[in-house]
């Protein structure tokens, strides 16, 4: 599927992926951080969307998927929350050693983030998406994905001063 | 050394940028100039981080799908089409010219299909004799009127 394409067939059904997120992870905020996610999936596999008889219903699918695991792994993260935070506390030379291989801290980082965050700092940080593009395929304003891009940024630099300075 | 001053960013625009980026300001141009003031050696310590950062990317972009321009994405895809052309050509074109049909057999073998096409002239070739034998009917009038009025039908 060519970008034009995608622009006309798949960002006009955006609505419609709202809805079907919304009803099922109830949050506005959640189910916009859903929708742009999903977009992002769909247009990073836009080529093999032909294969669909109908890639608009294809899309609505992959959104209810991707809610339904969104909500599945919230509920597994609540529950793993408590064992999460005390395992924070032992810390041994092995793992200080491990974190000193700036790579995977890098990398386990960037995995830590939210979803969406995630996929906006692979595009603009490694894909050389602009900021106008990113905002283009999720059809959200230039400024949100400017936000979550900082917010991705900060934190991986955040993150890595804690992880380094053990 | 004026080029290179040009080229690499100072401490106050690397410092700039870098304020930028953490907004999600930087485009991907002045990313890459970043990229290129954050490789450099001896750098102060207090750049760790972004080269950290930098250098994970960059790692990472080597092993990333790029992203062509159409132009020479078309290219590449003229140039599978021009070389599947020909190939299909040169394909077509030995099987055409490298085999003979002897007695309902195909022959791939150059030098068998000589030495058949040899064994069946000898067949057919005859004296000098007979030849001159032949030349004499050619002349002969009676001969010649008598296979005309055959195939004139009277």
């Amino acid at each position: 599927m060519s970008q034009e394409r995608f622009k006309a067939e798949i960002l006009p059904i955006r609505d419609k992926l709202f809805h079907i997120a919304q009803k099922i992870l109830v949050e506005e905020e959640e189910a916009e951080d859903a929708v742009q996610e999903v977009l992002l999936k769909l247009w990073h596999t836009r080529d093999s969307l032909d294969k669909y008889e109908s890639p608009a219903a294809f899309a609505m699918t992959v959104t209810k998927n991707h809610c339904l695991d969104r909500l599945k792994l919230k509920n597994r993260m609540e529950s793993l929350d408590e064992t999460y935070d005390s395992r924070a506390g032992t810390d041994n030379p092995y793992l200080q050693l491990e974190r000193k291989n700036t790579e995977e801290v890098i990398r386990k980082i960037i995995e830590g983030l939210p979803q969406l965050q995630q996929a906006i700092i692979r595009m603009k940080d490694m894909e050389e998406y602009e900021v106008e593009e990113i905002a283009e395929i999720t059809g959200t304003k230039v400024e949100a994905v400017r936000v979550n891009l900082s917010r991705a940024r900060k934190k991986v630099r955040e993150e890595y001063i804690k992880w380094t300075t053990v | 050394m004026k080029f290179k001053i040009k080229y690499k960013l100072s401490f106050s625009d690397a410092d700039r940028l870098i304020e930028k980026y953490y907004e999600g300001l930087t485009t991907v141009e002045e990313e890459r100039k970043l990229r290129e003031f954050l490789s450099q050696s001896n750098l102060p310590e207090h750049y760790k981080p972004e080269q950290a950062i930098f250098g994970y990317f960059d790692h990472k972009k080597q092993k990333a799908p790029i992203r062509f321009l159409p132009i020479i994405r078309w290219s590449g895809a003229a140039a599978v089409i021009l070389f599947t052309v020909f190939s299909i050509n040169r394909y077509v074109n030995e099987n055409q010219t490298n085999y003979a049909f002897i007695d309902g057999k195909k022959i791939t073998n150059v030098q068998e299909i000589k030495s058949r096409a040899l064994a069946s002239l000898s067949d057919i070739s005859s004296k000098n004799s007979e030849v001159e034998d032949g030349l004499k009917n050619m002349n002969n009038k009676e001969l010649i009127e008598e296979q005309l009025d055959i195939f004139s039908g009277l």
